[in-house]
């Protein structure tokens, strides 16, 4: 059995009861079935990891724990196509400043995982290499756009995978996957060598199947890159020793305007339940509330922003220095059918209408109101963080959706329930999503945000309520 | 050819991409949809704010002391490339 949390894999290996080349060659016959049950990888990196199998002392605790990348993150000499025909064969010459850091320690490397392409999508449906399955129902999506991230920790592939949150790209999939989903505070840890999509939302997070080891994670990606100018200065806590389920006098508010619009009874029943855990922990949680026309504004708001932003970060693919290229007659015209036929439609469009709002007649009107309508929603949430340490609600109104039901296209989903994940990358708020149930056999989850570089205090009541539900360390390998 | 999807073929090009015939109704269903979240946003008042183009409020690092850091070689800068020439990368002729 190859499924352990990452404190129960390096004990069993600094202890020298399990043997370091034997449980890879193990683990690689499972990413191999999981590979054919819910294609999550892009690469496999088997040839790579083996010849890394050097003399480990495991003394650090990621060291020779497997993991997973969402192939957006850059990996120098290892296949990065961000789940697109514009990078298929791309292969980066420097790795992503996070991938050094998982180097240092130790960590293994065992594959690419499938993703939304660029980033953009909510369903990993729409990845060069195929829709991506949820480990617990084939029939049903992972979520996205980190969705191959999720389903293989949620099939207990690895104890840990990385992900990129830009609406709510790890914390979605994670809540359908049934798995802890984290993004800490935009700027906690540096993005240097992910491929962007939208810079001022884009945010580096983890997959885990407890919150102990997202503890253990985030210690390691966590700190200031000189690579990355929007990465902080900020001193990082050592989040594993600081863990506390004593949540006492924690003042938790639960958004109404967004949990009353809960219309599956057991997913509302699960989330009061949740609530009621809370109180007997000792934390006081009160209701409250955010004005409609400013969660109806999400939607749009992150909208404008990430099209527009994208419409700049994806510029410098042009088939010219790197990435797909189809020649034409002229510079111009080998940019143009580059990139035509490189990125899909769903990328073409976004980008051409990020271009709208870009387009100086309409900046103040598009982009600027944008930015504005960020600035109220942001300074409303502020005000909620004077009075408290947590908002909660619940992840997600629903289950994953079956394949068949998903539909990739652009939408004008007004749900506030369904958007409000979003509020943490505007805000840039450290955000998690945490396993709280099931319906029909499907994971449900709840949402846990804090203030700006408090990831503690989430990490705190996370782990407090996790010991309660008895959720830690589910996996669904055969669904 | 309507209005908007001339503005829509010129929006196109500015961002370096040919749009087809077959793919244009698609994309005015989403020209509609983004308009719509244009419209919605108009419906909330921002007279005196200002812009906010980051999370919250930093200060980043634009200077750093001039020494030469983090270099790739011309060999890895060009290993991606798809055409090379004598270590230069082969576009199509500029002057004719």
């Amino acid at each position: 059995m190859v499924q352990y949390s990452i404190e129960e894999l390096h004990a069993l290996l600094i202890s020298g009861q399990i043997h370091f080349k034997e449980y890879y060659e193990e683990l690689f016959k499972e990413i191999e079935y999981q590979q054919n049950r819910l294609n999550a990888f892009v690469t496999i990196t088997k040839n790579e990891t083996i010849l890394n199998l050097k003399k480990k002392d495991f003394v650090n605790m990621l060291c020779g724990i497997p993991y997973v990348l969402k192939d957006n993150y850059s990996t120098k000499g290892i296949k990065t196509t961000a789940s697109s025909r514009m990078l298929e064969n791309y292969i980066p010459v420097y790795n992503a400043h996070v991938v050094d850091l998982l180097n240092k320690q130790g960590a293994c490397l065992v594959g690419k995982a499938s993703m939304d392409e660029f980033a953009m999508g909510s369903t990993n449906q729409t990845a060069l290499t195929g829709p991506v399955y949820n480990p617990w129902d084939r029939t049903r999506i992972a979520g996205g756009s980190s969705g191959g991230s999720a389903a293989l920790v949620a099939s207990g592939v690895v104890p840990f995978s990385l992900g990129s949150d830009t609406g709510d790209s790890i914390r979605k999939p994670a809540g359908f996957c049934g798995v802890v989903g984290f993004k800490p505070t935009w700027g906690r840890i540096s993005r240097y060598g992910v491929i962007p999509y939208a810079s001022s939302l884009d945010h580096v997070g983890a997959f885990t199947r407890n919150v102990r080891d997202m503890a253990i994670v985030m210690e390691t990606l966590a700190g200031h890159d000189e690579r990355d100018m929007t990465s902080s200065i900020k001193e990082v806590p050592q989040y594993l020793d600081c863990l506390d389920e004593n949540i006492k006098g924690i003042r938790i508010a639960v958004l109404k305007t967004v949990s009353d619009e809960v219309e599956n009874s057991i997913i509302q029943d699960n989330f009061n339940r949740v609530v009621n855990v809370l109180e007997e922990l000792g934390a006081i949680v009160e209701n409250i509330t955010m004005p409609i026309e400013l969660l109806k504004a999400v939607l749009p708001t992150y909208t404008i922003l990430a099209n527009s932003e994208a419409t700049s970060n994806l510029a410098c693919l042009d088939g010219i220095k790197y990435g797909h290229r189809r020649d034409g007659k002229t510079i111009e015209d080998t940019v143009i059918h580059s990139r035509t036929h490189g990125f899909s439609h769903q990328i073409k469009s976004r980008l051409i209408l990020g271009n709208l709002a870009l387009a100086y007649e309409n900046q103040e009107r598009m982009f600027m109101k944008a930015q504005k309508v960020r600035r109220l929603i942001v300074e409303e949430l502020n005000k909620i963080y004077q009075s408290y340490d947590i908002i909660l609600t619940p992840n997600s109104g629903i289950i994953a959706p079956k394949v068949k039901q998903v539909d990739n296209q652009y939408t004008y989903e007004s749900t506030i329930l369904e958007n409000h994940l979003i509020l943490g990358n505007l805000a840039g708020l450290p955000s998690l999503s945490l396993p709280s149930g099931f319906v029909d056999g499907m994971p449900i989850a709840v949402h846990l945000m804090g203030r700006i570089f408090e990831e503690q205090t989430v990490l705190n009541v996370a782990y407090a309520l996790e010991n309660i539900l008895g959720l830690k360390n589910q996996y669904s390998r055969e669904g | 050819m309507t209005d908007i999807e001339k503005i829509l073929k010129q929006l196109a090009r500015k961002t370096m991409l040919d749009i087809s015939e077959q793919e244009m109704p698609q994309l005015l269903e989403e020209y509609n949809i983004f308009m719509m979240h244009v419209k919605a946003l108009e419906l909330i008042n921002t007279q005196d704010i200002e812009p906010l183009a980051f999370p919250y409020e930093i200060k980043t690092h634009f200077l750093r002391e001039d020494k030469v850091v983090h270099m790739l070689s011309q060999e890895d800068v060009l290993k991606n490339v798809g055409c090379v020439q004598d270590g230069q990368v082969k576009v199509p002729k500029v002057v004719r």
